[in-house]
């Protein structure tokens, strides 16, 4: 398995892709710092931006064109034959893959705090860094579940970069209005809208101050489980399905 | 236990309504080079394709070493190297990254199996030329590394030398044929180049729109060969007019306005030649000759020759 996952890794090698997330997440905080500073927020403030915009808009936009690029790379550069003919077990390359997507999702996250952290230092607020630091952590993890949706989406398209790549942006959109509005999530579409049901649960760590709206839309543990395990259900067995579709083509 | 690495019976791809492999009776014997010849679009790479399960099989049944390699590739596909039409590499890395990659993936490469196998194919280690910077003829050989890097007992090459230069074929042919003999590597190889196959091949497969046509060994296909007299005269329908009446012969062929191809070889030659020169015909040439391979290709796939 580690073979497998350092393998999936050095196919990232100078790839642009890798190259474009990693200046996204560092030049993300930048228009964030310069409206903190025009503002004069406090961490606060600096925080919660990051975390809307950075890890519920940008990040899942970025890893979606990471995981488009990712999955569609074999069968891009033909190499999907070279993986049958080792042969390769399906389950345990596509644990790999999920694997290097969450680990750039982790990462993601830590470059978003690390980055609040500087932005901090220039304002003069270090305050809660690392509880922030916490949190962030477990946004990066609980967003590689509230991805999966996205990625079988990916999987189970043909190839077509375009075509996924308007869905990728629509499914994000439909997520970040629910993050940006106070309006009540109905039961049945959570498990859809996964991004913005970790932003929701997460919302009493995350939100400047706690008003009465926002405790009306804050998910309780339970919802949020529910909710949470559906999303990896469903998309779990849709990219199990893709996936060996296109590992047997 | 069958004696053959590779064995197929009765086996057939059809896509929609097009029969792609038509009933093909393939036999690999352990250690020989079997040369699968045919014109593009004969049917070769979907042959290569089904032996190794990398497409699926409509009827018949294709055996690997004694086994289906259905549900056996875990034991079956560490003993085999393969190219399958283009070799698929990343753009991105290096040839040396590209084969650690697969050398770890296998598990079982040596510790020095890249840096051999990128020797064995003349291409150097560590080099920092990305994969996407390749020439087709380095990218060919990168492929050829890459089957020959987990040692296997059988290597199975869908045209291998394509996109080489003519140094680069001959390199090629010969460390195909060196590890061949020197290393008693089982070799299925297909080509639409008949003198590779020709220089390189101790057995045959004529394929022909999914049909294989002809399987044997090439000594067995050089004795079959047809012989023949070879008539070069000055007026050809006088000659053959001669050659019926006078010898009545008529198992010959006019090949151009002043070539015949005489087929009974035991005729008496000097008679012919004094019979032909009395009756007022110049005999330019006169001599026993053999078909080629590509006479013989042509032959028995009814059509145009091949390179």
């Amino acid at each position: 398995m580690l073979n497998l996952v350092i393998g999936e890794l050095t196919k990232l090698k100078r790839k642009k892709i890798t190259i474009c997330t990693i200046i996204a997440a560092c030049m993300f905080p930048i228009p964030v710092a310069i409206m903190v500073i025009a503002n004069s927020y406090d961490m606060k403030n600096i925080f919660a931006m990051l975390v809307q915009l950075g890890d519920c808009f940008m990040m899942p936009l970025m890893l979606g064109m990471f995981a488009m690029i990712f999955f569609y790379m074999e069968q891009d550069l033909d190499t999907m034959k070279n993986m049958r003919l080792i042969p390769v077990p399906m389950g345990k390359w596509l644990c790999a893959k999920l694997m290097v997507i969450a680990l750039v999702s982790v990462i993601y996250s830590v470059v978003t705090i690390f980055a609040s952290f500087l932005i901090g230092l220039v304002v003069g607020d270090i305050s809660g860094i690392w509880s922030n630091f916490i949190i962030n952590v477990l946004i990066g993890i609980l967003m590689c579940a509230a991805l999966l949706p996205m990625i079988a989406l990916i999987i189970n398209q043909k190839n077509n970069y375009i075509v996924t790549g308007i869905l990728i942006f629509i499914f994000v959109m439909l997520n970040f209005i629910f993050i940006m509005s106070i309006t009540k999530i109905p039961a049945w579409a959570l498990p859809f809208l996964p991004i913005a049901a970790v932003y929701r649960f997460l919302l009493p760590y995350t939100a400047v101050k706690m008003t009465i709206y926002l405790e009306e839309i804050t998910l309780s543990g339970l919802q949020f489980a529910g909710a949470m395990l559906c999303t990896i259900f469903i998309s779990v067995i849709f990219i199990i399905f893709g996936f060996h579709k296109k590992y047997s083509r | 236990m069958s004696d053959y690495v590779i064995e197929t019976k009765q086996l057939t791809k059809v896509y929609g309504d097009q029969t792609a492999v038509n009933a093909v009776n393939l036999h690999v014997k352990k250690g020989q080079i079997y040369g699968l010849l045919g014109r593009n679009g004969a049917g070769k790479t979907t042959i290569m394709k089904m032996i190794l399960g990398l497409t699926s099989i409509t009827s018949g049944e294709a055996n690997v070493f004694g086994k289906n390699i259905k549900g056996q590739e875990k034991r079956v596909y560490p003993r085999i190297g393969a190219i399958i039409e283009t070799p698929g590499f990343y753009p991105n890395l290096t040839g040396t990254e590209n084969l650690e990659i697969f050398a770890r993936l296998r598990g079982t490469a040596a510790p020095n199996a890249v840096k051999n196998a990128l020797e064995v194919v003349g291409l150097p280690y560590k080099d920092k030329k990305l994969f996407g910077k390749y020439s087709l003829g380095m990218k060919q050989r990168l492929g050829i590394a890459n089957a020959i890097l987990h040692d296997p007992e059988l290597l199975i090459l869908d045209e291998p030398t394509n996109g080489l230069d003519p140094i680069g074929i001959a390199e090629v042919r010969n460390f195909i044929k060196d590890l061949s003999a020197s290393r008693g590597k089982t070799i299925l190889i297909s080509s639409h180049i008949l003198s590779e196959i020709q220089l390189l091949a101790d057995d045959i497969g004529i394929i022909d729109h999914g049909v294989l046509l002809e399987e044997s060994s090439m000594s067995e296909l050089e004795k079959k060969n047809r012989k023949y007299i070879l008539l070069q005269v000055s007026d050809v329908p006088k000659a053959a007019l001669i050659l019926e009446r006078q010898f009545q012969q008529k198992n010959y062929s006019v090949q151009d306005d002043h070539t015949l191809r005489l087929y009974d070889t035991s005729l008496d030659m000097g008679a012919v030649n004094k019979e032909l020169v009395v009756q007022d015909v110049t005999v330019i040439s006169s001599g026993l000759c053999n078909d080629t391979l590509e006479d013989y290709f042509k032959r028995i796939t009814g059509g145009e020759g091949i390179a």
